[in-house]
């Protein structure tokens, strides 16, 4: 699932101009949306998110050292983007006539794909987060923790916890 | 089982961004919109100063070890403290004590003791035995002590002669302390010592007139003042203080000593002059301590107790009176 991306390094954009934005789009945008989508769990929050991420992206830049890969850290920037939404929504309790289990998904899965989209999607925030950042994201713990603020020890424990409950939830529905 | 779960999550399809997504950031950019984005830099002197500050602790432990190890802790260091030697800033000078020469060893943890109150010192005559135990088990004399408070004249001043005498291990030809203050201000009128062959002293002028206070205290535990100054000091269970004292130092040397004095607790003691309900004083100077039993009656000096390394103890207790 992977896939490699050409490094555009800010270096290269002495200014970052509209064009330059839109470059970096095209490079990045389907990949940070992919991201954002499975944090927050629905088309519009990510679009949100991806949205913010690239407006604040111009002055971002003058925090961005150089010191790894760009996509890295677009990657972590959206992230904590997407953590912001997703604790300020909980914060709100911004909830949908649908259950959270029940949020749409995208047109084309199989029926097998549905159980396993909603059986992540009622997992609590904390628990889907370290899940979509290590099994479909491929972080590491202890790059989840140094995200999140947490020791690599709860990451893991969260981690369990996340893959038991959708193997649960998966059972329940046979 | 994981693993296959593990695959089947990677595999679940995620939509496409809408393509009107590129032009409402396009449009939020030129509206002037501004998100500030968290960022993972950190300024740079928040990176730097942890490493620092982690260094200047281990080179500062390091440093600290290596005196421990090899340094002579007699030998002159001058400290950061001897800079403000002197100067009104300093604590002798600041809080009236004169001593403000050489070098400070260690820092006073009580407020400090400057003049003692006015009680009367009760004239009179008491014996001490000195000895020193080892390992609890064997115990060897030290000699004797003998302390004495009498009314006397000098120079037509009603005084007080304040003197110690005694014989000990490496004084076989005795020595004596007299300290004389005048009878109704304890102020100081003469200071003679002799130890051994060797006399020695002073006189104090009478302007500027110096009083009997804790800097006079002496710590080799020879002189008379210690006794005088705990009967001239009514003590209770909270009692504490500091001094500094002048601390003379092979070479010539003055260094200035902090002495902490606290009562620790109370207690019952029998010696051969009898038994005594003391309060019992801690006495704290560079790496020693000391413990004083003080009559709670009389304000007298009954027993001494001072560690001598990790298996010997050096005691004076009042044999008679």
């Amino acid at each position: 699932m992977s896939m490699t991306i050409p490094a555009v390094r800010p270096s290269s954009l002495p200014r970052v101009d509209a064009q330059a934005l839109g470059t970096l789009y095209d490079t990045y945008a389907r990949q940070l949306f992919r991201l954002a989508y499975r944090l927050v769990g629905t088309r519009e929050d990510a679009e949100d998110v991806v949205h913010d991420v690239f407006v604040g992206l111009p002055d971002a830049f003058a925090h961005y050292e150089e010191r790894g890969r760009l996509d890295a850290w677009l990657r972590r920037v959206t992230v904590r983007v997407a953590l912001m939404r997703q604790r300020s929504r909980e914060r709100r309790r911004e909830i949908s006539l649908h259950s959270a289990a029940d949020v749409p998904t995208p047109a084309g899965l199989t029926p097998e794909q549905i159980e396993l989209q909603a059986a992540v999607n009622a997992l609590p925030g904390a628990l889907r987060t370290v899940l979509v950042l290590k099994e479909m994201e491929g972080y590491s713990h202890a790059e989840i923790a140094a995200l999140l603020g947490i020791s690599a020890v709860t990451s893991r424990v969260r981690l369990y916890r996340a893959m038991r409950s959708v193997r649960e939830r998966l059972e329940d529905r046979q | 089982m994981n693993r296959d779960l593990r695959t089947k999550l990677q595999q679940l399809p995620v939509p496409e961004p809408r393509p009107e997504l590129r032009e409402r950031i396009r449009a939020s950019r030129a509206a002037g919109e501004r998100i500030t984005l968290p960022t993972d830099a950190e300024p740079r002197w928040r990176l730097i100063v942890p490493h620092v500050a982690a260094a200047a602790i281990v080179l500062l432990a390091l440093s600290w070890i290596a005196y421990q190890r090899f340094g002579d802790r007699d030998r002159y260091v001058p400290s950061a403290a001897s800079f403000f030697a002197g100067s009104p800033f300093w604590p002798t000078p600041a809080l009236s004590q004169e001593i403000a020469t050489g070098d400070t060893v260690g820092r006073a943890r009580y407020p400090l003791l400057d003049r003692v109150p006015s009680r009367d010192l009760r004239p009179g005559s008491w014996s001490y035995r000195a000895t020193m135990t080892t390992d609890g088990l064997v115990t060897t004399e030290q000699g004797h002590r003998k302390f004495s408070i009498a009314p006397t004249t000098v120079g037509g001043v009603l005084a007080l002669a304040i003197v110690t005498s005694g014989t000990g291990r490496y004084s076989p030809e005795g020595f004596t302390d007299s300290l004389l203050v005048s009878r109704d201000s304890l102020r100081l009128l003469r200071h003679s010592k002799r130890y051994g062959k060797n006399p020695g002293g002073r006189d104090f002028p009478a302007t500027p007139a110096r009083y009997l206070s804790w800097r006079d205290a002496d710590i080799n535990w020879v002189g008379s003042v210690y006794r005088a100054l705990f009967q001239l000091t009514p003590l209770n269970s909270s009692w504490r203080g500091s001094v500094y004292v002048p601390w003379i130092t092979y070479p010539s040397r003055v260094r200035v000593l902090a002495i902490d004095l606290r009562v620790t607790g109370s207690e019952r003691v029998t010696l051969p002059a009898g038994s005594y309900d003391t309060w019992v004083v801690s006495v704290r100077f560079r790496d020693d301590e000391a413990r004083v039993y003080v009559s709670k009656t009389s304000g007298l000096v009954v027993k001494i107790a001072m560690p001598m390394g990790e298996d010997a103890v050096w005691e004076q207790v009042l044999s008679g009176s």
